[in-house]
């Protein structure tokens, strides 16, 4: 049982390998426009959200509420699509959202720039230099993508677990690979490992609830959960606190799992974000 | 029947998941040997070529003919490894000498750097953590700027390996078994066709040494 999570650069199929992984081992697939989906009817369509940023970097990076919210909507649907912790994502940043959760095998898909520029080619019938300024237009406005949402680099290697050169692996080959890496103890969710994903999951719930909430989505606010035990963390301002406190704990409570609350907040006059 | 080489950063742990290789395939691992193999064509003594070969390259960077001389000398010791079967190779640059041969597996290994200065504060318990970061930034850095300045390329762009595995979650016995179940995919068997382009590639690297020592 595990949950995998494909990121790709441009023109690199991932839908084959995704459901070969999920013929193999019976996981669902999610692929990003449909978990792009929850963000847009929350009213963050991710596209509105790439030209914000790409217009305005400094005033809708990682700290906005749209930029969180959006996050908290996609880790949220990858959490509520895995069955019993197990799931194929494939999107872009995956193992990003996905990073505390227990279990996850992250896997990046790289192939040269040379047979990329011909896939393109042979695809849309182009010139060497459009299909090569393409990949690169593409590609970098996906690392932006990455770098403002995320704050990382998505061509590092540190941030995956396995990247497989698809030059040098078919799908079926690449897909037996991954198969057998889910089959290590690392990547097995144990009984104990499967209730911390269940921990993940209702810290997600909870999060994406503040967020959406107006009294308390301004606030800087983070919870997590231990068997059912949310804890949420954060700032908020003294003068509300009654108010928050009340409309917080409303906000846990009819989170589907939660069983206790408890608020670890420093109440300070220039709380919030 | 794969030949696999692995690339790694100092003190990566890398070294124990090319001697599981080895173990698992039952054959060679060779690393500073082909180094040694490699002084011998060129009459010099193993620790020249190996400063030559790990050492930032300065003005030696400029010298074209004298690096390519070196560099084929260790391509053609490590291809004549490659015409004996099953290998693990663990030395420097195995992801350029062995560039597009067929039945080969290019690995590199990705360690956290917070492994890494654990894996130096367990033998060197009196180094400083900051000492510790110090020395392991400075080897990436020479490293780094080595690959740079011999081949042109960054050496932890992934698409320049087949596989990258990284041991931050990994055990290395789960990163070995990863490893060798990719290098028995039928791409990577040395079958008769592709011994002979190994047999054809050693010669090759043979013949282009000795015209560059005649030269």
């Amino acid at each position: 049982m595990a949950i995998i999570t494909l990121n790709r650069g441009t023109r690199i199929g991932t839908d084959s390998l995704a459901h070969c992984l999920s013929r193999e081992l019976g996981y669902p697939v999610l692929s990003q426009e449909a978990a792009q989906e929850t963000a847009a009817q929350l009213g963050v369509p991710a596209k509105d959200l790439q030209v914000r940023m790409e217009e305005r970097p400094g005033v809708y990076g990682r700290a906005s509420l749209l930029t969180r919210l959006y996050k908290a909507a996609l880790r949220n649907a990858l959490g509520e699509a895995a069955q019993d912790g197990n799931l194929v994502y494939h999107g872009v940043a995956g193992g990003l959202l996905l990073k505390d959760a227990p279990a996850v095998l992250s896997v990046r898909l790289v192939a040269p720039l040379y047979s990329r520029i011909q896939d393109l080619m042979a695809a849309e019938g182009m010139s060497p230099s459009s299909a090569e300024a393409y990949i690169r237009e593409v590609d970098d406005a996906r690392a932006r993508w990455v770098s403002g949402v995320y704050g990382e680099d998505i061509a590092d290697p540190a941030l995956y677990d396995l990247v497989l050169n698809l030059e040098a692996f078919s799908v079926e080959e690449a897909c037996e690979v991954i198969r057998l890496a889910t089959r290590r103890p690392e990547f097995i969710l144990t009984d104990e490992g499967l209730a911390d994903f269940e921990d993940f999951k209702l810290a997600g719930r909870v999060n994406l609830a503040l967020l959406e909430d107006l009294g308390t989505q301004t606030l800087d606010l983070e919870a997590w959960a231990r068997r059912g035990m949310v804890v949420v963390t954060g700032k908020a301002p003294i003068g509300e606190t009654r108010e928050v406190r009340e409309r917080i704990v409303e906000i846990v409570r009819s989170a589907n799992g939660s069983r206790e609350v408890r608020l670890d907040i420093q109440w300070s006059r220039g709380g919030g974000t | 029947m794969p030949i696999i080489t692995i690339s790694r950063e100092s003190l990566s742990g890398g070294r124990a998941v090319a001697e599981c290789l080895a173990r698992t395939f039952d054959c060679p691992l060779v690393g500073r040997e082909v180094l040694q193999e490699a002084a011998e064509k060129l009459g010099l003594a193993p620790d020249d070529l190996q400063g030559r070969f790990e050492t930032t390259p300065g003005l030696w960077a400029r010298l074209t003919k004298e690096r390519e001389r070196y560099f084929l000398a260790v391509q053609s010791a490590l291809a004549e490894w490659c015409t004996r079967g099953n290998l693990v190779y663990h030395g420097v640059a195995g992801q350029f000498l062995l560039k597009d041969l067929p039945g080969v597996l290019r690995v590199l290994i990705v360690t956290p750097m917070e492994l890494r200065v654990h894996n130096l504060l367990e033998t060197h318990s009196r180094l400083t953590r900051d000492q510790i970061l110090d020395f392991i930034r400075k080897v990436d850095q020479d490293r780094s700027r080595w690959v740079r300045v011999m081949y042109g390329a960054d050496v932890q762009d992934p698409s320049l390996y087949d596989l990258t595995v990284n041991l931050r979650k990994m055990s290395m016995a789960s990163a070995c078994r990863i490893i060798a179940e990719a290098a028995t995919q039928p791409r990577f068997e040395i079958s008769d066709e592709v011994e002979a382009e190994l047999f054809s590639f050693a010669a090759g690297c043979r013949r282009r040494l000795s015209q560059l020592k005649g030269g």
